[in-house]
């Protein structure tokens, strides 16, 4: 998919290691993140290719752990000592292509079923990609985040690998992606991760990794022919 | 359809039967895909019922052993039990001429990348345990479109 993306649209070492720097950067906020250490330009070229062009850093972690978040009626909720979030928005959707032969024959390569999850979502909480303060992208290789960003509307199609390549997902950029660090650089485990962080930050819980001012946070899932987008409001 | 192909008879029998009639083509020196012939579509990998229409009226057919690499990349790390010694090896989605809807993952030669929207042919080599594997490489012909 990297290599397609390349071919149709130009994808550059520094956009994919644009992701996974800033990644990193949130990580380093994170006391409870895996890879903390800071990553330059240069200790992202470092890495080994793993299948060109992406490198071991383009890939998630391999992680052994567990979270948990409670559902409830918005009443029990108001009764519980923590500020309240709301699930305004929360599609799941499949791509026409099944995973079996998603890789052989899915028509439209670069683009997948995050789409209309994303859509239907945002839809259900009456807003815009725009009005998003934070997001929580499932980022199993820097290539699927990237291309996530533009099924999201977060850019245009052939748009995402200049986006993150300028930083933009960062502490301080455009948009603040993976304020955990991601399955990139918090933990792989299994996105779960996303949905506690967007959490936090729809709290205002994430301490010294707060997006100030954060009410609409959105969280996604993914799995090739399956994706799931959840909005979380205060 | 795809039973009493003589090809299969010398097949491993690890090869699932779904892939049987697969392998037992490529023992043959040809590439057979799984083919509705309720939408008369060809379709990969194979399944109980067609992707495009659900039909279970499925048959294999030979295609040219032909196509375009859709998307290709040079593996240096193998993540397969076993492949990793041939490290680094070439790989490559091929959109095939006969089912340019469908594309094969295959091996291409040698370790470089075969650039994406090269003309290729599947050819057929021995690998290391003498089994007949399909290979893409590069097409020394200009016909595309044709």
């Amino acid at each position: 998919m990297a290599q397609r993306y390349a071919h149709e649209y130009g994808l550059e070492p520094a956009q994919t290691g644009g992701l996974v720097m800033a990644t990193r950067q949130w990580a380093a906020l994170h006391p409870e993140a895996l890879k903390r250490e800071p990553l330059d330009l240069d200790g992202y070229l470092a890495s080994p290719v793993i299948a060109d062009p992406l490198r071991v850093l383009d890939c998630c972690l391999l992680t052994d752990g567990a979270a948990a978040f409670v559902v409830t009626s918005r009443e029990r909720a108001a009764d519980c000592a923590q500020p309240v979030v709301e699930v305004a928005g929360c599609a799941l959707s499949r791509s026409a292509t099944s995973l079996h032969n998603y890789f052989t024959q899915l028509p439209d390569y670069l683009s997948g079923p995050g789409k209309v999850s994303a859509a239907t979502a945002l839809a259900q909480a009456g807003i815009g990609i725009a009005d998003i303060d934070v997001a929580e992208i499932y980022d199993c290789f820097s290539i699927t985040a990237i291309m996530q960003l533009e099924d999201l509307g977060v850019c245009g199609r052939g748009e995402g690998a200049a986006f993150v390549g300028e930083l933009s997902t960062a502490p301080g950029g455009q948009l603040p992606v993976n304020t955990h660090g991601g399955l990139l650089s918090h933990s792989y485990i299994g996105g779960i991760n996303h949905v506690v962080e967007g959490v936090r930050q729809i709290r205002w819980q994430a301490r010294g990794r707060q997006v100030e001012g954060a009410r609409v946070g959105l969280v996604t899932g993914y799995s090739a022919d399956e994706h799931a987008t959840l909005v979380l409001t205060r | 359809m795809s039973t009493g192909v003589p090809g299969e008879a010398g097949l491993a029998a690890g090869i699932p039967a779904q892939f049987r009639p697969f392998w037992g083509g490529v023992a043959e020196y040809e590439i057979r895909l799984p083919y509705c012939c309720s939408c008369q579509q060809f379709h990969w990998y194979p399944q109980a019922y067609c992707p495009n229409c659900g039909s279970a009226d499925l048959g294999w057919r030979r295609v040219r052993p032909s196509g375009q690499v859709f998307a290709s990349t040079v593996v240096r790390r193998a993540l397969v039990p076993g492949a990793g010694p041939r490290a680094p090896f070439g790989i490559a989605l091929v959109s095939l001429d006969d089912a340019p809807h469908c594309r094969l993952v295959l091996n291409t030669e040698g370790s470089d990348q075969v650039p994406i929207g090269s003309p290729v042919d599947i050819v057929f080599v021995a690998d290391q345990s003498g089994r007949t594997v399909p290979r893409a490489v590069a097409a020394q012909r200009d016909d595309r479109g044709r």
